[in-house]
């Protein structure tokens, strides 16, 4: 059974000037033990995604699913009170920010202790022993000079791993982490993410990792799903999509990084998918991507339906199906990872 | 072709003034306090064609009650006072007094402060610290009990009361602009203007300026209501305008022995008071919120 | 003749950390040494607290450097000097990296833009106007942008305006201080290809601050590594991508996704381990993997490796 599955969410903000659509339609599935990647720019809804599971949506937000089934029980189902509790058993999440995440006033022993208090029975001595068993997981040598510390007191590195520790103790089977490395450094990045995935593997729980970094998703996930404006636009396997990308979204993503090798050449240009992400009020019509997309024709006007597609996944685009030659997408790289 | 044009399908794009008039319409609240502000100030503007009779002259009806009482008259509107005189005109009359003593005293401990704030943001580190340490002598004692320490120092009287109560009012200039000035120079749009070779006097008044009006603005609605309330308050307790100026601290102090014979000479003085600072700072809130501030 | 020289350029703050402590020294920039040429690209690597930041305003004159000299076209500019900032306003620009605080919000587009022509041109109105109209096109926006705030646009537009700020005076130089980082994927691209094809139009050369290696691979001729204000490998992209030497750009190379597949054998970076003497020794001595005694005492000084690359390091100077 799936950890954790989403069917027709979707979440609009009540402005004073009427309803946007954040997310449109979403849907998907996650196993234990997985390692899912999301991948969206700014306004794909990417957060918002995490913050709807985790009901942490602002009052302004409505949000409305068929169900979102997390380890059995579908979300939707609960009042907001039970739903709340059962999401605190069940998942967590860290954020960008880490200094945000954890409360100044406090030391990181009285953080982790809360969650502890929580989660489990026991004594106090026993609750300690637990956070610094914890606080070893992430990978931080001195647990005792720690607990005793205060986040400002520590680098960004660290406080993110405590991050990572407070969400752990309370043992969830799906971690959401919302771009966690993008505010840290390029070194501490990657023990960052070198750790989510040991305790993925070590903990056997779905770890899902939502970034605007495709080639952090490259190497560590299992399956990726592409988000662009609100709407997914492709969920398949990372082998997949990075061999055959079907969606021309995802398509102009990888070809906007700058491919290894690619030195300075004179006349040189990357891929650029053209104009600007459409702002909230003024959706395109049809497939949120026409305006941009170099493959566009008339069809595309009309609402796009998420299509499975054979030994690949699933696709927000009528032009999957048909392998897309080297011809019809313009700016077409011949590179094969 | 890339940058395609995004919202604003207006030929003429509005200037920033006119954004921030729209935004303020918006908010209803707002602007129901600003047309009650605006009705407050005609009133003081035209005090002489709008009372009916002059502040001072005393009539031989005492303590009339207001016209719609069963004892009162239409030629006292809202009644007369121990002395006679007729309420709505000293009102009225009180309106221009105390919108334009606080207009003095704004503009006095404006200048001053916003100077001392530029002066301070800009210039050297111990001028700075001086200024500084001086605002905050000011700011840690109660405004109302400087103001009567100042006064009781130099003399109650009406010119005194209006220095007492700009001084008070002073800091709150500094520290805001002080603040505000400090901000913009951190942004890099300041920094890439002193890179564009723009001189210390263009850089202020074309790039610093326009950002922290705003907040400047806001705090000068702020400071009127704060003066008029001060003004009311010295003028209560007789060491403000003196009688028999119609201010409406001043009216107040005549009239609070007779709050239970004849409650008219004290609540219509206070709803004065009331309401001019309460669309003031209607309007204050609403200028905040149409402007973007944060706080 | 090459176009900027940078000799020696340090910069040292002195910082308080409480109150009742004695001020201490804070190197923020050490001894960095470099040339640029016409039409060249020099990209500066490092991440936060490496000091390119620091370098970046030393060499643009927003603060006076400690030590060192700034010669372009073989003059010298100090940082009082009214004639030489003259010279700097004119061929020497920047790009900020937040495009959301490099324009003033209270400004229109063309009247920032018209300042700029202003302040130093001595160009009649209509020929500003016209300059404006032009430089907005050759960013890719449209002249009627001229009229619009700053915050009817998209942080891709802006950064393009703030591109169009820069090239107006015709530079020969511009300083991009992490321009594509607040940006999204799709946009930096399009960015990217903008800085590219203005380089090659107008023949300007890019001082271009970065943490990104895939960009840096893309656009750069010569690539400087730095690490808590020192300059620890220098050398062309060919040499530093092919066969970086010094052990923290190789920890930068294992750290990123992409180059790990090129260079397998990098070690990822370890915790820092072990406490350097607070001055003496190696700036990277404790987090390195190669570390020996002496790397502790005493500091190398940048010298060429065998490869070509310059580098700060014993271990490679020694062989």
């Amino acid at each position: 059974m799936p950890l954790l599955r989403i069917e027709n969410l979707s979440v609009n903000y009540q402005g004073s000037q009427g309803e946007f659509p954040i997310i449109d339609r979403l849907s998907l599935k996650m196993d234990s033990g997985e390692i899912l990647g999301i991948v969206g720019e700014s306004g794909s809804g990417k957060s918002m995604l995490a913050l709807a599971i985790m009901g942490l949506l602002s009052p302004k937000m409505n949000m409305r699913a068929d169900y979102i089934n997390l380890d059995g029980e579908d979300l939707m189902k609960f009042s907001d009170m039970d739903r709340a509790a059962y999401v605190a058993s069940k998942a967590a999440i860290i954020f960008q920010e880490p200094l945000a995440s954890l409360n100044p006033c406090f030391t990181i022993g009285s953080h982790i202790d809360e969650t502890l208090m929580f989660n489990q029975t026991g004594s106090r001595k026993s609750r300690r022993l637990r956070a610094m068993d914890l606080l070893e997981s992430v990978g931080i040598f001195e647990p005792e000079l720690v607990l005793r510390s205060y986040p400002h007191q520590l680098s960004g590195g660290m406080n993110q791993r405590i991050a990572i520790a407070v969400a752990l103790a309370s043992r969830p089977r799906l971690l959401i982490a919302d771009e966690p490395t993008t505010a840290l450094d390029v070194t501490i990045q990657s023990q960052i993410l070198e750790l989510l995935v040991n305790v993925n593997k070590t903990e056997d729980l779905g770890l899902m990792l939502i970034t605007h970094d495709f080639a952090l998703l490259s190497e560590n996930t299992d399956r990726i799903g592409v988000v662009y404006s609100g709407q997914l636009m492709e969920h398949a396997a990372t082998d997949n999509i990075l061999k055959s990308p079907r969606h021309p979204y995802t398509r102009a993503l990888l070809d906007s990084i700058p491919q290894m090798g690619d030195r300075h050449i004179k006349g040189s240009r990357l891929f650029a998918l053209k104009g600007q992400i459409p702002p909230m009020d003024q959706l395109p019509v049809g497939c949120r991507l026409g305006p941009r997309c170099p493959i566009a024709e008339k069809k595309c006007v009309n609402p796009q339906e998420f299509l499975s597609i054979e030994n690949h996944g699933k696709v927000r685009c009528h032009l999957a199906p048909q392998k897309l030659s080297r011809a019809q997408s313009s700016g077409d790289k011949e590179n094969d990872k | 072709m890339n940058g395609q044009p995004q919202f604003y399908q207006q030929s003429r794009i509005p200037g920033t003034a006119a954004r921030w008039w729209k935004n303020f319409s918006r908010n209803k609240l707002a602007s129901s306090a600003l047309l009650l502000l605006s009705l407050i100030i005609l009133i003081a503007l035209f005090a002489p064609l709008i009372a009916p009779f002059d502040p001072a002259e005393q009539f031989h009806d005492l303590f009339v009650p207001p016209s719609w009482h069963q004892q009162g008259t239409t030629t006292y509107l809202l009644g007369t006072d121990g002395l006679g005189r007729d309420l709505f005109s000293r009102l009225v009359h009180g309106a221009t007094l105390s919108l334009k003593l606080a207009l003095v005293v704004v503009l006095i401990a404006a200048s001053v402060g916003i100077l001392l704030g530029s002066v301070t943001a800009l210039t050297f580190h111990w001028l700075d610290s001086i200024i500084l340490r001086l605002m905050d002598l000011i700011l840690a004692l109660p405004s109302l009990l400087l103001a009567v320490v100042i006064v009781a120092i130099i003399g109650p009287g009406l010119p005194n009361a209006i220095y007492a109560v700009a001084i008070v009012l002073i800091p709150h200039f500094v520290l805001v602009t002080r603040g505000a000035i400090r901000r913009e120079l951190t942004k890099d749009y300041a920094t890439a203007s002193i890179l564009d070779g723009a001189r210390h006097l263009h850089l202020f008044f074309f790039t610093i300026l326009p950002n922290i009006l705003p907040v400047i603005i806001v705090q000068l609605t702020m400071a009127f209501s704060t003066a008029i309330l001060e003004i009311a308050a010295l003028g209560f307790l007789g060491l403000g305008a003196q009688a028999p100026n119609p201010e409406w601290g001043t009216i107040l102090s005549e009239s609070h022995n007779n709050i239970i014979s004849a409650p008219w000479t004290v609540t219509f003085p206070g709803l004065a008071i009331f309401f001019t600072l309460l669309s003031l700072n209607l309007v204050g809130d609403g200028l905040r919120d149409a402007m973007d501030l944060e706080d | 003749m090459s176009l900027l020289s940078v000799e020696n350029i340090s910069k040292q703050y002195s910082v308080r950390k409480k109150y009742w402590h004695k001020r201490e020294r804070v190197d923020a920039v050490k001894e960095i040494s470099f040339e640029l040429k016409e039409g060249q690209t020099l990209a500066i690597v490092g991440e936060s607290g490496s000091g390119k930041s620091t370098l970046a305003r030393q060499i643009i004159g927003i603060e006076k450097p400690s030590r060192g000299r700034v010669i372009y076209l073989g003059e010298e500019l100090r940082f009082n000097n009214r004639k030489n900032r003259k010279t700097r306003f004119r061929n020497i620009r920047m790009i900020f990296q937040n495009p959301y605080e490099s324009l003033n919000p209270q400004a229109r587009i063309g009247d920032i833009l018209e300042e700029v022509l202003r302040i130093n041109t001595k160009l009649s109105s209509k020929q500003r106007k016209r300059k404006v109209a032009n430089t907005l096109v050759k960013v890719g926006l449209l002249p009627e942008h001229q009229y619009r705030y700053p915050s009817m646009f998209s942080g891709g537009q802006r950064q393009r305006i703030a591109i169009a700020r820069a090239i107006i005076l015709d530079p020969k130089i511009i300083i991009a201080d992490e321009p594509l980082s607040a940006l999204d994927v799709s946009i930096q691209a399009q960015i990217l290809n903008l800085l590219q094809q203005l380089q090659e139009e107008m023949g300007i050369s890019y001082l271009f601050i970065s943490h990104d290696l895939n960009v840096v691979e893309h656009i750069a001729d010569q690539v400087m590594v730095m690490f808590q204000g020192e300059m620890v490998e220098y050398g062309s992209v060919a040499q530093l991508f092919d066969n970086p030497r010094h052990p923290y750009t190789q920890t930068l190379f294992a750290s990123t996704p992409m180059y790990q597949k090129r260079f397998p054998h990098f070690t990822r970076p370890s915790f820092a381990k072990r406490k350097a003497g607070a001055n003496s020794g190696c700036c990277f001595a404790s987090r390195c993997s190669f570390c020996s005694p002496r790397c502790l005492q005493s500091q190398p000084v940048i010298g060429k490796s065998k490869s070509g690359n310059l580098v700060a390091c014993f271990k490679e100077l020694e062989d």
